[in-house]
């Protein structure tokens, strides 16, 4: 167990730092978040599902 | 120069060939290892072409195959036991089957005339009145595996013999070796010149005698019963006397037990000991295993007696604590597995729309990175998953039960 939690410490610990080198680059390289946002909703219709969960959320907060 | 320079390449890999063969056969007994080796070396050395041996052997690891193959199992060395037969459990006497499998490949290499079936001067052929079926086998004939406690047989059977076609002519080949007539095929000289331990070493010297000096094993009879009247343990007359079989039992059980000068059959400490047994019943080499007497409890050493009442009190408390500790787990450890498999979901989406769905690099770099810290979060997750049934249940589990040997044994001296 000590062994496999090093093992994945490792690996979440690199892969959150190439992760947050490349977010870095992108927002340094001129990304845009409304229009990363805008291609996902697109092509995952992120807008849709939010709108969904707030529903429920208020649903049972008024219950 | 250049054949020079050959046979010291040949000679390199005929070292290296035998002493990675040396060490890939390290399960077996020393001495039948350095049996097996010097049956090698032998074959090296009466090889005209050391290459083509080479080439027929192939590698030594499928020479320990086929050696290990032919090794018998109960013989295989134990690390708890011993490096010597000396103690291990008695063989029948009769020529091992790895050595047969050696002869084999020897055998081949005649055909192949790698090496050549010469005779010379000072040899002799055992099948001098049989021209026709001139055979050849190799330095160990079954001569040296004869247990000593049987009588000879009239004519020795050469188990390679009826293999090798009859065009070649084979002879047995025995350098400065003593005469020998196949009427008389146990070798009788070996004990009066040597009155060394039956385990020596075989020493390969380039004369040693065309008999490598084999390993003598202690004998059991097999076709013969134990006989009431000789034996030392013989039972009475009306009991039945102990079946063959069993005596094989108790040997094959006591070659696994440690060292225990009582079970183990009486060992012959020199060669003139299993020749007197020439003369003797072959019966007398059988010991039957004296039954092990139970090992004295060393002094200070404790025993732990379970306090029955307190252990079933913790018992009936401990397993539906317990049970209820894993239901509780449960809950995170499910959470765990929904979120992990959730947000991996999540992260591989992510990662597949930075590669197709956008065209700029910038954007490209910032939801890469998005995912990558997406799935970060997933394999934790799951790790956690897999912790909390690897180690916090298992955790709890042992828990338990180490809490109740303490709290529910205790420790007396043993009596």
């Amino acid at each position: 167990m000590k062994k496999g939690w090093r093992i994945v410490l490792f690996l979440v610990v690199a892969a959150l730092f190439l992760g947050a080198v490349s977010v870095g680059v992108g927002v340094i390289t001129g990304a845009n978040g409304d229009r990363i946002f805008q291609t996902l909703d697109d092509r995952y219709h992120l807008q849709v599902y939010y709108d969904y969960i707030m529903q429920v959320y208020d649903a049972f907060l008024i219950s | 120069m250049l054949n020079d320079l050959c046979s010291e390449v040949t000679d390199i890999n005929k070292q290296k060939f035998l002493t990675e063969l040396g060490k890939l056969l390290t399960f077996m007994y020393e001495e039948d290892r350095q049996t097996a080796l010097a049956l090698y070396e032998r074959m090296f050395d009466k090889a005209e072409d050391e290459m083509a041996l080479l080439q027929l052997l192939v590698s030594p690891t499928r020479q320990a195959v086929i050696v290990a193959r032919a090794y018998n199992a109960r013989e295989h060395k134990l690390d708890v036991y011993t490096q010597s037969r000396e103690a291990a459990p008695a063989s029948n006497g009769e020529m091992p089957d790895f050595v047969r499998a050696i002869n084999q490949i020897y055998l081949s290499a005649v055909d192949q005339h790698i090496i050549a079936p010469e005779v010379t001067s000072g040899q002799f052929t055992l099948f001098a009145d049989d021209d026709s079926n001139l055979t050849e086998t190799y330095a160990y004939d079954e001569d040296a595996y004869i247990p000593r406690g049987k009588a000879p047989a009239p004519a020795p059977v050469y188990a390679a013999a009826p293999e090798v076609p009859a065009q070649a002519p084979v002879q047995v080949t025995v350098p400065q070796a003593p005469v020998q007539t196949p009427a008389a095929p146990v070798r009788e000289e070996v004990p009066e010149v040597a009155p060394m331990p039956v385990q020596a070493e075989p020493v390969p010297a380039p004369e040693a005698p065309a008999f490598i000096p084999a390993p003598v094993y202690p004998e059991v009879p097999e076709e013969v019963p134990a006989p009431e009247a000789e034996a030392p343990q013989a039972p009475e007359a009306g009991e039945p006397a102990p079946a063959p079989a069993a005596v094989d039992v108790d040997d094959f059980v006591a070659g696994f037990s440690l060292p225990e000068e009582a079970v183990l059959p009486e060992a012959p400490v020199s060669e003139e000991a299993p020749l007197l047994r020439l003369e003797d019943s072959p019966a007398e080499a059988v010991q039957p295993a004296e039954p092990k007497e139970p090992a004295p409890a060393p002094t200070g050493e404790t025993l732990r007696k379970p306090k029955v009442f307190l252990l079933i009190l913790y018992v009936l408390f401990a397993v539906p604590i317990t049970l209820l500790g894993i239901l509780l787990l449960l809950i995170p450890t499910l959470l765990c597995l929904a979120l992990a498999v959730a947000v991996l979901g999540v992260g591989a989406a992510v990662l597949i729309a930075a590669f197709s769905g956008f065209k700029v690099f910038a954007d490209i770099m910032v939801v890469l990175g998005v995912a990558l810290i997406v799935l970060a979060l997933g394999i934790l997750l799951l790790w956690l998953f897999i912790w909390f049934i690897g180690g916090a249940m298992a955790g709890l589990v042992r828990g338990v039960c180490s809490l109740g040997g303490r709290w529910c044994y205790k420790e007396v001296p043993a009596v």
